[in-house]
């Protein structure tokens, strides 16, 4: 009888780690692959604990959900979420300023040419209203109200997205349920040790109970450590940290508070940055700073210092160094999640930079012959994306007028990428946002960030001139007026929560998501 | 730099389409004048990319008066004979093969049913391509677009009355020309300043002289090293049954252009002078036509600095649109609007170093793109095709080729002028099957499969099949007012 | 008042209600409607014999002819895809072949495929034959999907059939047959009366007084022949010097594991065992020749092999190899095994019955029964079989068994000439002919002259237009894209699951 030895198809797979990354793959894959006969297995230990960051989310997780075909009330209620309309960020630019980037535009384009150029002429004849009075999500968000886009361009409310503020916990507890209703296998245990082939592939690993499990292909998510990716594979990190210091964290859960927006908020401190994130059940907090500028102790007690509710558990210190490893994809491991990078939570994109990596695997999903070239593609692609989400945070502490305090003094003064100072000169120029096709911050973000943070441009696009004086002025009115009454016609966040996760499942209406973080008329 | 004024330089289709758009954006606060130096390079016709429409609705241009001023005709496809190897001939057709399914491109499928044995063309799936071949035209029905079908066009022109019209465009809206003994006397720039003309800001586009960019940035030019540098061209009347499709015949040297318009079919005939002489090119062309025949020199390659200073090249003062010039007028309309995207409305070196880095990133895939006929044929019964086919392969290109040879799959890059399914139809029609389907695709439903992809081409026959012939069609379109 | 032809048939009577006598009723009850009563008259009391659970596939066109819907008709049937014959044991022992429903390869420059694979052979460069059925692949991998429409495409071009429990079969037809007017009675035939002037068939007179006539019988009695033997004397030839076996038990027993694609006959050391896998079971059968093996032994080597228990007693039949000298006698015409019997080596029992009768149905007579109509049904019903016959003899005659006696007669005996010539044929040129209207054809023949070790010593003179290099790269690329095709196809059981589940 004949075989056909000749199906290179990947028939096992092993996610090492069971986080949020791990969850995230093994969900994505048990939609995609368990039906088609790929064996899946996560492996975990209850031993070693999970970072759980990323607790703040951008409007893309929606997509994930919703091509997952989870519902998006259950997963609401499983995750004690609430809704996120973009970032407060405090004190960046200097110590006082306050601004957010919110999931959506700035007005609306005339001609073709972005609105903030007309913005920019009017306010540098100092007649605008400030920016934030033409974005429809910061107005909500600073009244903390809350409503569900809509999809009809025609409609101001199109004109944002919105994400989730959720417990990381919780939503890996409800993936894995997710996931082992499809086909997933969950082992308990901890590697104890990694075996290769002559060619340097991972054939098998072996748990501390002795078992060992072999797969064709290894997805490594455990963490930090990269117990594959790096530790046997030795693929190598890039490392960032000369542009983005920070290598310290500190979280504190505290109780619910009183106060409950919808949005995450990002507090600039001496030596570093303190972040808020309110759930249905409690708040996350934590503060990222750098070790050369700010002790542990220190940190902990700025962080203590600025709480709004009584912690309700011991606060956990983490350590990382930022940057990327070499390549999330060697050999027939790929790693996920802070396995196969880090990059600080204050934009909220660890959940987005799993998100983007499982897309990519599925995308470029591999069969046992692992070819060469959409392995180069998957990292090339990734690798595009890890160094534009640096970029955007580096500006954040690059772009500020704080003296205050040496971290500062450093930020304000270190050498950045150059294609990062090109497109600061660019838009402090006139105005320009450097455009690209593959990457999570747009147009809407970077002028967001600029603009908050006093970069400001000494001309606009010329082709505003094209359009009257008068115009413009009944134009960007019409916006502001358009704004202020959607905005104030929203209920409160905490209202439309509450409401919404009562509603009987048919009457919970949530928008169809995109790969975007901004409405649908972006 | 606060601009007030622009001067475009040359009397080539780059200056008046540079122009056109300038004064649409700029004809209240920028005095622009286009200095009308004859520029010899231009090809009598032009077949354009599907942009032009784009272009023109920028313009307010109405597409009926275009037909109607510039003898032009629709253009659903390209049809490439004997590239990969004589008497083989494919098609490529404007907008996509097929239709995409869950998120999976449809190149994926069709790669699947040939995986299977399938020996359907991948074109069979190109309602342009389709219609294109029988010479039909029709736009599209309320019912057949919400069927998923489309048919996306572009044009072939006459590039003079084409340039009128232009030119007809800007001075209406306040463009000034200069012709006579200025456009006579010889260019002389001196730091930054014409003789003739003041002006903040010069657009060159005098042809492949460069006469301004290369005062400012003398032999900067690059040569592809592929391709060829001559073109013979040669008018002839068209066939009542006018073709809706643009003509690439590969020759022993180069190769022919075949653009059908309204009343005159143009032949353009490329080599190579280092394989065929002019004399001997025109003795093989003699055998041809008896039409009087233009010889023009040309190059391939691009400016990596096509802005310096206050000026910028356009059109072939900048690069020769790709090996093929598949993308010269294209190149144009993005160069143009890219400049006004970027109009240096205060001094900064930022602009013209953004405006470069995109423009040489676009250039890139573009003639990454026009190197795949080359690279992928199997000709070599010329020195030019052996110089061609072995001329190096860029890194980015041979990991877009072993990409889709390995999946299926389009690398991905920013400035894409031919979009993902244009690389697959390049690939496919050029035999390039990838070794394997995409693994989303295991398990498929190949009854369901067939019945989508059987039910597609069947659309695409019934559609075609009641369509009038593109001469029917194009002589009721522009007999009507 | 009639509108017709003044003579014609107006009332037929089937005897005997197994496959053959319902797959008789509905066919006619199709192809005849109103214009003609049919009766048929079965007893509840005679068992049917029930084998030819296995077919080959033109039941299909049958089943189209009705216009049966196939996954109704397999749900109601129990029936699952048969996509051959796996062939155990009958070169020499532990050798295994299929016979597929399909083509091995596609034909280049209109010369056959197994010409060019011929070459490579007999230069020792070729990969097995096998590789180039996608049929055979499906089936060693028990996968199975119907054909698609891509063109070109192996999925395109390749056949099935069924294998289902023909006591439902004939149920289903019963439903089918009676929605259109067949009436059926209940009772034995006591006694077949003829008219005393030409001999024809008058009328059945059943055991309860019932006198049933009409103006055409069709016996489907089985092996007694009730009508065409015993009552006509037609006569029967015997090719048992041929075909040895003589004897079956049959017994069904539960499912495996697997759920097979195919029809299995396994070689033992006097006959034959057939597997049939069904839905809800297995159909075992043991086919063997009591000249060579006591009825204790062959029921014993039949409960030896089966996968799963047994599900009811065996049951013994007898029979011997031949046909009936005429198949149509007079106003009689006999079909299924009253016409004549061919073990069920090759599946041919439900198709000899599905062609008698389109071959009635061609030449249906009118009540002046015109001899030139009835020796041309004749003539070509017994070529039909004498062609089943000769191929079914090539399967104990080309091969290197030696183990047993009956083997050893089997590899020794003669051969009628026609069978003999086309192994001369084949052997000398590589050629296979199709004459006429023989049933099996080319891929056939090929399947079991090198299934069994009949070996061609030379192809076809244009194939050398072809270096061998591009042969091999030719049929490189038919593997290549074969196996992609069959690692597409869906398990058999799980295409049935989706399918045409019986509940």
């Amino acid at each position: 009888m004949l075989q056909h030895n000749a199906d290179p198809t990947i028939r096992s797979l092993i996610i090492l780690g069971g986080g949020t990354s791990g969850w995230m793959t093994a969900a994505a894959l048990a939609h995609f692959f368990v039906p088609r006969g790929v064996q899946v297995t996560l492996v975990e230990s209850e031993a070693i604990g999970t970072v759980g960051v990323g607790e703040a989310t951008l409007p893309h997780l929606r997509f994930f959900n919703q091509t997952l075909g989870i519902d998006e009330q259950e997963f609401m209620r499983a995750t004690g979420a609430t809704y996120k309309l973009g970032i407060e960020f405090s004190n960046w630019g200097k110590q006082g300023d306050a601004y957010i980037h919110p999931f959506g535009d700035y007005g609306q384009d005339i001609r073709g040419v972005a609105f903030h150029h007309y913005w920019l002429k009017q306010y540098l004849q100092g007649k605008a209203y400030p920016i934030d009075e033409y974005s429809l999500p910061i107005m909500a968000a600073q009244q903390n109200k809350f409503l569900f886009p809509s999809s009809d361009e025609r409609s101001i409310l199109s004109t944002f997205s919105y994400a989730y503020h959720i417990d990381a916990g919780l939503y890996a507890r409800y993936l894995r349920n997710y996931s082992e209703a499809r086909g997933v296998a969950r082992q308990e245990g901890k590697v104890v040790s990694v075996s290769q082939t002559d060619s340097g592939d991972i054939k098998s690993i072996t748990l501390d109970n002795g078992k060992e499990l072999a797969a064709d292909m290894f997805i490594d998510c455990s963490g930090f450590r990269g117990v594959l990716i790096e530790q046997t594979l030795k693929t190598g990190y890039e490392d960032w940290s000369h542009w983005l210091p920070c290598n310290r964290a500190v979280a504190v859960p505290t109780e619910r508070s009183a106060s409950f927006p919808p949005y995450t908020k990002a507090i600039a401190r001496d030596a570093g940055w303190q972040w808020r994130i309110p759930l249905q059940h409690r708040t996350g907090n934590g503060v990222v700073y750098c070790s050369d500028f700010c002790s542990d102790e220190q940190a902990l007690d700025a962080l203590l210092k600025n709480l709004d509710a009584p912690t309700t558990a011991d606060p956990n210190f983490l350590r990382f160094v930022t940057g990327k490893r070499k390549q999330a994809w060697n050999k027939n491991c790929i790693a996920i999640g802070l396995a196969g990078g880090f990059l600080e939570p204050l934009e909220s994109t660890s959940i987005y930079l799993i998100q983007i990596a499982i897309m990519k695997l599925v995308e470029f999903f591999p069969d046992r012959e692992f070819d060469a070239a959409p392995r180069a593609e998957f990292n090339r692609q990734l690798d595009l994306e890890y160094d534009r989400v640096r970029d955007f945070l580096i500006l954040h502490y690059h772009a500020t007028q704080r003296t205050d305090s040496a971290f500062w003094n450093h930020c304000r003064t270190m050498k950045i990428p150059d294609e990062l100072a090109h497109k600061m000169e660019l838009f402090r120029a006139r105005g320009h946002v450097v455009q690209y096709k593959q990457g999570l911050f747009l147009e809407p973000s970077w002028v967001a960030v600029y603009l908050g943070q006093g970069v400001i441009p000494q001309a606009f696009d010329s082709r505003v001139n094209a359009v009257s004086e008068r115009d413009c002025t009944a134009l960007m009115a019409e916006t502001h007026n358009l704004v202020a009454r959607a905005s104030g016609d929203m209920p409160l966040h905490e209202k439309f929560l509450q409401h919404h996760l009562q509603v009987p499942a048919a009457q919970y209406a949530s928008p169809k998501a995109r790969m975007s973080l901004y409405g649908v008329r972006t | 730099m606060n601009i007030s004024s622009i001067a475009v330089v040359g009397d080539s289709l780059a200056a008046w389409t540079a122009a056109a758009m300038l004064a649409k954006h700029f004809a209240q606060q920028i005095k622009i004048c286009v200095l009308e130096i004859p520029v010899p390079d231009d090809a009598s016709a032009e077949s354009a990319m599907p942009s032009l429409r784009e272009f023109h609705r920028l313009l307010n241009i109405k597409e009926r008066e275009f037909f109607q001023a510039t003898d032009a005709t629709f253009k659903l496809a390209t049809h490439y004979r004997d590239w990969l190897r004589p008497s083989h001939s494919y098609w490529l057709g404007v907008g996509d093969c097929g239709m995409s399914l869950d998120g999976v491109e449809f190149q994926h499928y069709a790669n699947l049913l040939h995986q299977c044995g399938d020996s359907t063309a991948y074109d069979a799936y190109s309602l342009t391509v389709q219609a294109a071949r029988k010479r039909k035209f029709n736009p599209l029905s309320n019912s057949q677009q919400a069927a998923g079908f489309q048919l996306p066009y572009t044009m072939h022109l006459d590039t003079a009355s084409y340039k009128k019209m232009l030119r007809d465009y800007a001075i209406a809206m306040g463009v000034t020309a200069i012709g006579g003994e200025l456009a006579q006397a010889e260019l002389t720039l001196e730091s930054g300043k014409l003789r003739q003309l003041q002006a903040d800001f010069f657009i060159d586009c005098t042809g492949a002289a460069g006469k301004l960019i290369e005062n400012l940035a003398p032999g900067e030019f690059v040569r592809d090293g592929l391709g060829c540098d001559r073109r013979l061209s040669w008018i002839e009347p068209s066939p009542a049954d006018i073709p809706n499709h643009t003509t690439l015949s590969a020759h022993a040297y180069g190769w022919q252009k075949t653009i059908p318009l309204r009343t005159e079919v143009h032949q353009h005939y490329f080599y190579s002078s280092e394989f065929l002489s002019d004399a001997q090119a025109l003795e093989i062309i003699k055998q041809q036509t008896t039409e009087d025949v233009q010889l023009a020199n040309l190059h391939s390659g691009y400016r990596p600095n096509p802005w310096v200073k206050n000026c910028l090249a356009l059109g072939e003062a900048a690069n020769g649109g790709g090996q093929l010039g598949l993308s010269n007028l294209h190149l144009v309309h993005t160069g143009i609007l890219r400049f006004i995207e970027l109009f240096p409305s205060v001094e900064s070196p930022a602009f013209a170093q953004e405006y470069n880095r995109l423009t040489a990133l676009e250039y890139e895939r573009v003639a990454h793109f026009q190197q795949l006929p080359f690279a992928l044929s199997q000709r070599d019964e010329s020195n030019f095709w052996r110089v061609n086919k072995m001329h190096a392969l860029p890194d980015a290109l041979s990991h877009s080729i072993d990409l889709f040879k390995q999946r299926g799959k389009i690398a991905s890059h920013e400035q894409e002028t031919f979009s993902s399914p244009s690389w697959a139809a390049m690939f496919l029609a050029n035999q390039c099957w990838p070794q394997k389907y995409d693994p989303r695709l295991s398990g498929i439903k190949l009854e369901q499969l067939q019945q989508h992809t059987a039910a597609m081409k069947t659309g695409i026959q019934q559609i075609v099949t009641a369509m009038p012939s593109h001469a029917e069609y194009l002589q009721a379109y522009c007999s009507n007012t | 008042m009639t509108f017709g032809q003044a003579d014609a048939i107006q009332k037929i009577v089937i005897a005997g209600g197994g496959t053959a006598g319902w797959m008789t009723a509905a066919a006619l009850a199709n192809a005849l409607g109103k214009t003609c009563e049919i009766h048929l008259v079965e007893s509840a009391e005679i068992g049917t014999v029930g084998v030819g659970e296995a077919t080959i596939p033109h039941i299909q066109l049958f089943n189209e002819m009705l216009g049966v819907d196939e996954d109704e008709f397999m749900r109601k049937t129990q029936a699952t895809f048969k996509l051959g014959i796996d062939f155990v044991n009958w070169k020499q022992k532990g050798h295994r072949y299929v016979h597929p429903f399909g083509s091995y390869g596609e034909d280049i420059a209109a010369v056959p495929f197994h010409h060019y694979w011929l070459k490579l052979s007999q230069a020792g460069i070729a990969p097995a034959l096998e590789e180039f059925s996608i049929t055979i692949q499906a089936a060693y991998a028990n996968k199975f999907m119907r054909p698609v429409d891509i063109p070109d495409s192996p999925l395109s071009a390749f056949n099935y059939a069924f294998q289902f429990d023909a006591g439902l079969y004939a149920a289903f037809l019963r439903d089918y047959a009676g929605q259109r007017g067949v009436q059926r009675f209940e009772g034995k035939i006591a006694q077949v009366k003829l008219r005393a002037h030409d001999g024809f068939i008058e009328s059945l007179a059943l055991e309860n007084g019932q006198l049933m006539s009409a103006d055409l019988f069709i016996d489907c009695t089985g092996f007694r022949g009730l009508l065409i033997e015993q009552a006509l004397n037609t006569g029967y030839d015997d090719w048992s010097q041929w075909l040895p076996c003589d004897r079956a038990i049959a017994v069904p027993c539960a499912n495996a594991d697997v759920l097979t694609p195919y029809t299995r006959a396994t070689a033992h050391t006097a006959g034959w065992q057939w597997r049939i896998p069904l839905q809800h079971r297995i159909g075992n059968g043991h086919v063997y020749s009591s000249r060579f093996m006591s009825d204790d032994e062959a029921c014993a080597i039949l409960m030896k092999n089966l996968d799963g228990e047994a599900m009811a007693e065996p049951k013994q039949l007898r029979f011997k190899a031949g046909k009936r000298k005429k198949m149509w006698v007079k106003n009689c015409v006999a079909i299924g095994l009253a016409s004549g019997f061919m073990e069920p080596l090759e599946s041919t029992s439900i198709h000899l019955i599905q062609t008698a009768i389109a071959r009635l149905i061609s030449l249906f007579p009118s009540r002046a029964f015109h001899q030139r109509e009835i020796d041309f049904y004749n003539q070509h019903g017994a070529y039909e079989y004498e062609r089943i016959r000769d191929f079914l003899i090539l399967h104990y005659k080309a091969t290197e068994r030696n183990d047993s006696p009956f083997w050893d007669h089997c590899r020794n005996m003669e051969i009628p000439q026609y069978l003999q010539d086309k192994i001369d044929l084949y052997q000398n040129s590589g050629r296979i002919y199709r004459e006429n209207d023989e049933l099996f054809g080319v891929t056939s023949w090929l399947a079991v002259f090198e299934g069994q070790g009949i070996k061609a010593r030379a192809y076809h003179p244009m194939v050398d237009k072809l270096a061998t290099g591009e042969i091999q790269a030719r049929v490189a690329d038919y593997q290549k894209v074969l196996r992609k095709c069959t690692s597409l196809m869906p398990a058999h059981i799980d295409y049935i699951q989706q399918h045409c589940r019986s509940f």
